[in-house]
């Protein structure tokens, strides 16, 4: 009987955390930057400066893409035709710029933190 | 085109080159056959292609964080079987080496190469790939054929010069290296797990961008030895500290606790003379 109880409780209390767990990282803000003819649109954002920040990436080219910062610490390749999700943040204001790896010629932005 | 090829391919071979050139270095020293290396180059070969042939699926793991966990296991096994292989070539007995222990060394190398070429190998396979029906294409694959050289030639210029140095000091030099890289793994895989949002992600300790950039040559050549980054964060530090401490207390341990030899008993004879 009182086992039924303590296990309802951490049931309750598991999901409890779970809403508040996954209602935390659905606080980060989401911005989506598309990748079409080895460009980035928007190639220059500006987010807010200490706030965690999910970046939607979409590729809309046939071919794969990496997403590389230096500054930001963050690489991840990006299959063609497909989205990726890059968590950046929180960050002290300055600029921060990103390029494709695989097309760095071309495929370079930056993001404004103020 | 050609020059970026080079480059892209260049850094990523750049790194199992190098522990490819220190693992030689430290077999020399017991003595295995060095099989395990063709082994773990085909075997990460083939997977690295399957792999990539899948990364659209697996990127979509666990809300778009497969890509990430993948590679963070692969840094960690990495990470674990450096600190294995250097525990055993510290008990190993160079003039008299266990089989059982020889044994064990040539899995762990293929362990850490295997992993290594997995890791660089998918990227590589994926950027030729983007190329394949293009007009760049054969000069695309020239450049990375000139990447991979250079990349190589690095690997077997650091094995020759550590194979080169006496005992001691080679052992010294491979063992920094060995902790180092390490180091790198363990603070790499925590990079992953803060772009996936799986650790929280917290300023940097230091910033010394203006004093190395990552971007130079010198901060390019540094990143795969010693996994130079400009701005850490103290949790990629403390992992890049555990990983150098692990591959450390590996070695030394076993002059502190050493195994318990089998009594052997010598017959004693007599001498009849």
């Amino acid at each position: 009987m009182n086992r039924l109880i303590i296990n309802r409780i951490l049931f309750y209390f598991g999901l409890l955390l779970a809403i508040a767990l996954s209602s935390i990282s659905q606080a980060a803000p989401i911005i989506t930057v598309e990748i079409k003819d080895h460009l980035f649109y928007p190639s220059e954002f500006s987010v807010p400066a200490n706030t965690k920040i999910k970046l939607l990436i979409i590729n809309n080219d046939p071919t794969p893409e990496e997403f590389e910062s230096y500054e930001l610490n963050r690489e991840k390749v990006i299959i063609g035709n497909s989205k990726a999700v890059i968590f950046i943040g929180p960050l002290s204001p300055g600029t921060y710029p990103f390029f494709g790896e695989f097309y760095p010629k071309t495929a370079q932005g930056k993001i404004l933190v103020n | 085109m050609l020059p970026n090829a080079v480059i892209l391919i260049l850094q990523e071979t750049l790194e199992a080159a190098l522990l490819i050139g220190v693992l030689l270095a430290v077999s020399t020293r017991v003595h295995d056959s060095k099989r395990w290396l063709p082994i773990a180059l085909v075997s990460g070969g083939c997977v690295a292609a399957i792999l990539a042939n899948q990364m659209g699926i697996i990127s979509e793991w666990f809300d778009y964080a497969g890509q990430e966990l993948l590679n963070a296991l692969f840094q960690t096994i990495i990470c674990l079987a450096i600190a294995l292989a250097v525990w055993l070539t510290a008990t190993i007995d160079p003039l008299n080496p266990q089989p059982g222990k020889v044994a064990a060394f040539s899995h762990c190398a293929i362990i850490i190469i295997f992993c290594a070429v997995v890791r660089e190998g998918q990227e590589i396979i994926l950027y030729l790939g983007g190329f394949m029906y293009t007009e760049n294409f054969q000069k695309v694959l020239t450049g990375g054929a000139l990447g991979f050289s250079i990349g190589a030639s690095i690997g077997i210029l650091l094995f020759y010069s550590l194979v080169d140095h006496a005992g001691r000091e080679r052992r010294t030099a491979c063992l920094v290296l060995l902790a180092l890289f390490a180091g790198n793994m363990l603070s790499q895989s925590t990079l992953l797990l803060m772009q996936i949002d799986w650790v929280t992600q917290s300023p940097p300790i230091w910033n010394t961008s203006t004093f190395v950039a990552e971007t130079s040559i010198f901060g390019q050549l540094l990143y795969p030895l010693v996994g130079y980054e400009a701005t850490p964060s103290p949790i990629q530090a403390a992992a890049y500290i555990l990983g150098v401490t692990l591959v450390t207390g590996a070695n030394f341990m076993p002059r502190y606790y050493p195994e318990k030899k089998k009594q052997q008993v010598q017959p004693v004879r007599g001498n009849d003379a």
